[in-house]
């Protein structure tokens, strides 16, 4: 009887951005427990902090042009640096006051929602469809094939991230395809290693052999008796890495290899701002909290959908 | 043993080469090396004569093989920008980046393995509710925002401490600290959900039926047991930290390989970044080696192989 | 050595070591909807040095009750209501700290799949010896001496050499024996064996059955071995009690329920056990239905839908437990006069 390899381990546990462990299992604390799980209402069950930590990156980056109070691009050098509205010379006209050109930083904050959010599910998408489909055909004919996966993953996740970035960076320069070519590298290997997985797993259940038996293409098994049991695991991915992304994307902004101004995202702004961290503080501050609240949020939806799903699949 | 130590090592060979092949290509795509080397009037034979010096009229593998083998002897050519062995320069920066990587390391794991013990040990309560969003925030924040945060509260207005370079004790404080918070919390949790799992088995319920006390289940058993996966990561997450400093650095204007790479990027001075890419990976490899080979001897069911 | 057995001041043989007395353990069904009723009013008593089998299929609550004597239960289980008194005191409602007294010192537990129940990063011997040193402060060479006294009375050749080595280099068989040994390795009064032969092979499963029989009689256990095998409770059991459903359904001398069972259901578990005698042309006897589902409540006989002799009276109201001669008992219509 031989234990897990440490490279096997390591695959197994280490989630897209090294965030995610092994899965709680419950524990079993010992005898007499005070209270017993009682029914929950409908609202109990909406993971409302997430929610609302996401709310401004989805608000902001699917409706941000009808909500801005000033024209983000004015420019006005009368007006630099204003402080926000509640310390002295601020004022409500703008809240988180204003940046080095006299622009009004909630206006900017929300004009730069949109590009990481795009580039966040894009590029996360990206990523996923790779993972699967090499997972899925890797599980699925093993041999060689499987082996060469496995040894992808391994040099993938021999390469830090940072690394990666720059090295993607070197070869194609800086801008939006750089941004999306770092997710889908960093994050591809996740899908593949689950759903390689769960492939394997589910070969050797009765229902693939039947289909096998009925001369059902390869392709076909595949696609419809493997992928709705690999999908739930998936989804879970994606919200969890929904968050990693944007962390990726501001990372990229803030080495100058993301896109490049007037172009806006919050990472370029903390990177913009961080001259200025002595004298305005609000211009890398305000965009970093909204940057941290969003991939908090993403985060903590993404557990709150894991625990959801596990829950309902053992029921 | 033996045995196993050595498929391990077959295999990490194998990702090297298949790092090397990463490099090669990304450096290549970087930009023409020629075109750099070559002085302003250079005429389109003078061109083709650095281009055959530099062996790039050769097909792309033969290149690639040349170039491994230079990687192998540790020739990674010169910098453009001083003219030195491109090698050497990473070298010379290499021990600030280990200090800064190696000491967030060992602080991320202390300090993340008690914390990851005691919260699955005192599983929800208040203390470890607020422990996991306190780890989930540190996750969330970004490297370079928090290194920020972190001089704006204690560089600029308390004056406690130095916001850039390095020298006293008292300049490692910051940049240890923004590089060790994210990696404590990746720790943290790892453990917890190693230990709860532990907690859950089949021999723990054995042991607390031999009468033993809730502290040597969960400090002489559940930790070893646990400890085994959470070890599989740490790897990584050395390797990671030492790679993460690239952005720290930056921040805190440490000198390290890190800075010196993003500084090569800005200039496009390719061997630098080469030289600089390959140590980091070569560093990574060896160190996810030696977190094998150190399995084996932590899991005696891998020693008796 | 923490000696808390002051707590626990032993009484006389007279009375019986363990009275479980109107029992009810509840589980938090797992998805959250619900409670799970497992073990619903069980009462029964064990005397010094006799032995016990609790029989019953599967999630029957056999296990569940003997789990809740050693206070072991999931945190999803609760005791909501009974008492269990092992020696005169009740220890329902004790504190970890107290249990843990009791637990390997004077009860001692054999789980089912030896494979899992040890530490995989310890020896053998280091497993043995903490209860040792925890409840009887044994060191150095004392130490060692009753190590190897406790595996050769489990029958494992060279003690020795198998203390030093690892869960994972041993066959089950052996493994349970050693199991076996740490949990008579402090002499306790009581030993808790749940389906201890289940994930042994057969021959296996005879030598087991064989040595629980020998450590008994030597040290005079009291025995408990919850099972869903009457091949096991024929070898070594006094009292048989059969659960269904969360509740004692009868309980009686070994002899008597195995050559006159009063209950529907015993009978038809014993009719099931395929015999060579029997006519193969009719097939394997089996009991048609399924158990009821614990998290509603059910009213009368909850065998009533599965049993050959139903009534309308079973089905609408509980039977009570009718008293039969010969310390037998059973819950059944069919007993009331």
């Amino acid at each position: 009887m031989v234990g897990p390899q440490a490279s096997e381990i390591r695959r197994d546990k280490v989630g897209p951005t090294m965030t995610e462990g092994v899965e709680e299992v419950a524990a079993a604390p010992i005898a007499v427990a005070d209270t017993l799980v009682r029914p929950v209402p409908w609202w109990a069950k909406v993971p409302w902090l997430p929610l609302i930590l996401l709310s401004p990156m989805l608000v902001f980056g699917l409706f941000g042009q009808w909500l801005m109070p000033h024209d983000p691009t004015l420019i006005d050098f009368t007006n630099t640096q204003r402080p926000p509205a509640w310390l002295a010379g601020g004022s409500w006209s703008y809240p988180l006051g204003t940046d080095n050109f006299g622009r009004d930083l909630l206006s900017t904050l929300i004009d730069g929602a949109y590009v990481p959010l795009i580039v966040a599910i894009v590029g996360v998408f990206g990523a996923a469809l790779i993972g699967i489909t090499l997972g899925m055909v890797a599980g699925y004919f093993g041999g060689w094939v499987d082996a060469l996966l496995m040894q992808l993953v391994d040099v993938k996740m021999s390469i830090p991230a940072t690394l990666l970035i720059i090295l993607i960076g070197s070869a194609i320069g800086a801008g939006l395809p750089t941004i999306l070519s770092a997710i889908v590298f960093l994050f591809w290997a996740s899908y593949a290693r689950v759903v390689r997985g769960q492939v394997l797993s589910l070969r050797e259940r009765g229902y693939i052999a039947l289909a096998r038996v009925a001369n059902c293409s390869n392709f076909w098994i595949l696609t419809r008796h493997i992928l709705p049991n690999v999908l739930s695991t998936c989804i879970v991915l994606v919200t969890l890495q929904f968050g990693g992304a944007i962390m990726i994307e501001a990372g990229i902004s803030f080495l100058g290899l993301g896109v490049q101004p007037p172009a806006s995202t919050w990472g370029l702004m903390v990177s913009g701002g961080r001259t200025y961290l002595g004298t305005a503080w609000w211009m890398p501050v305000f965009p970093g909290i909204a940057i941290t609240m969003t991939v908090m949020g993403a985060n903590l939806f993404g557990d709150w959908l894991r625990d959801t799903l596990q829950a309902q699949s053992k029921a | 043993m033996f045995n196993y130590f050595l498929r391990r090592l077959v295999r990490a060979s194998i990702t090297l080469i298949g790092i090397s092949i990463i490099i090669f290509v990304a450096i290549r795509m970087s930009g023409d090396p020629v075109m750099s080397l070559a002085p302003e009037d250079a005429t389109e034979a003078d061109i083709a004569e650095i281009r055959a010096e530099l062996g790039l009229d050769k097909p792309v593998w033969v290149q690639y093989v040349i170039y491994a083998k230079n990687a192998v002897q540790g020739d990674f050519g010169r910098s453009i920008r001083y003219q030195q062995p491109a090698l050497d320069m990473v070298a010379a920066r290499l021990p600030a980046t280990i200090h800064v990587g190696l000491s967030a390391f060992i602080l991320a794991t202390l300090i993340g393995v008690f914390l990851g013990v005691t919260t699955a040990r005192y599983r929800g309560s208040g203390a470890d509710y607020s422990i996991r969003m306190g780890a989930i925030l540190c996750q969330s924040a970004p490297g370079f925002w928090l290194g920020m945060i972190l001089i704006l509260i204690f560089s600029v207005n308390l004056h406690w401490l130095p916001a850039s370079g390095r020298g006293s004790a008292a300049h490692m404080v910051l940049p240890v600290v923004t590089l060790g918070l994210a990696a404590v919390a990746s720790t943290m949790r790892l453990t917890r959900s190693s230990m709860l799992e532990t907690l859950g088995s089949e021999y723990v319920r054995f042991l607390r039926s031999k009468g033993l006390s809730e502290d040597m289940i969960v400090w002489k058993h559940a930790l070893r047991n646990s400890f085994i996966p959470v070890l599989a990561v740490m790897g990584l997450q050395l390797g990671n930290l030492m790679a993460g400093a690239i952005i720290v650095e930056t921040v805190f204007n440490w000198p390290g390989v890190g800075k010196l790479m993003v500084e090569a990027l800005q200039a496009r001075d390719f061997p630098i970044i080469q030289a600089g890419a390959f140590l980091l990976s070569i560093m990574m490899v060896s160190i996810n080696l030696l977190v094998d080979l150190l399995f084996g001897i932590v899991d005696p069911r891998i020693r008796y192989e | 050595m923490n000696d808390m057995s002051s707590s626990f001041p032993a009484s006389e043989t007279s009375a019986p070591l363990l009275d479980v007395d109107d029992l009810t353990v509840d589980i938090a069904a797992r998805d959250g909807k619900g409670i799970v009723h497992a073990v619903s009013g069980v009462s029964f008593e064990l005397k010094r040095g006799c032995t016990l089998g609790i029989v019953g299929e599967s999630g029957c609550g056999k296990s569940t009750t003997a789990m809740a004597i050693m206070q072991l239960l999931p945190g999803s289980a609760q005791i909501k209501s009974g008492t269990i008194s092992f020696d005169g005191n009740d220890i329902v409602g004790k504190s970890q700290t107290e249990m843990r007294a009791l637990r390997g010192k004077r009860i001692g537990m054999i789980m089912q799949d030896p494979m899992v129940a040890l530490d995989p990063v310890f020896t053998v011997g280091d497993q043995l010896a903490e209860p040792l040193k925890l409840h009887m402060g044994l060191k150095g060479q004392a130490l060692l001496e009753r190590q190897v006294a406790l595996l050769e009375a489990v029958g494992i050749p060279s003690p020795e050499t198998r203390l030093k080595q690892y869960p994972h280099q041993m066959s089950g068989g052996m493994l349970q024996r050693i199991v076996g040994a740490i949990a008579i390795s402090c002499n306790p009064e009581l030993l808790i064996a749940d389906e201890p032969t289940t994930a042994l092979d057969p021959t296996a499963q005879a030598q087991f059955l064989d040595l629980l029989a020998d450590i008994r009689d030597t040290r005079g256990l009291a025995l408990i071995i919850v099972t869903h095998d009457f091949g096991v409770t024929a070898r070594l059991c006094d009292d048989i009690m059969v659960m269904y459903a969360g509740r004692i359904v009868e309980r009686g001398p070994v002899e008597t329920i195995f050559k006159a069972p009063r209950h529907p259901y015993t009978r038809a578990l014993l009719d099931a056990i395929p015999k060579p005698e029997n006519d193969r042309s009719k097939g394997l006897a089996t009991i048609e239905g399924q158990p009821p589902n614990l998290a509603e409540s059910i009213s009368g006989c909850s065998f009533a839908p599965r049993c050959r002799f139903a009534m309308p009276r079973c089905t609408s109201e509980r039977p009570p437990v009718t008293k039969l001669p010969g310390d037998h008992q059973t819950a059944c219509w069919l007993e009331v006069v």
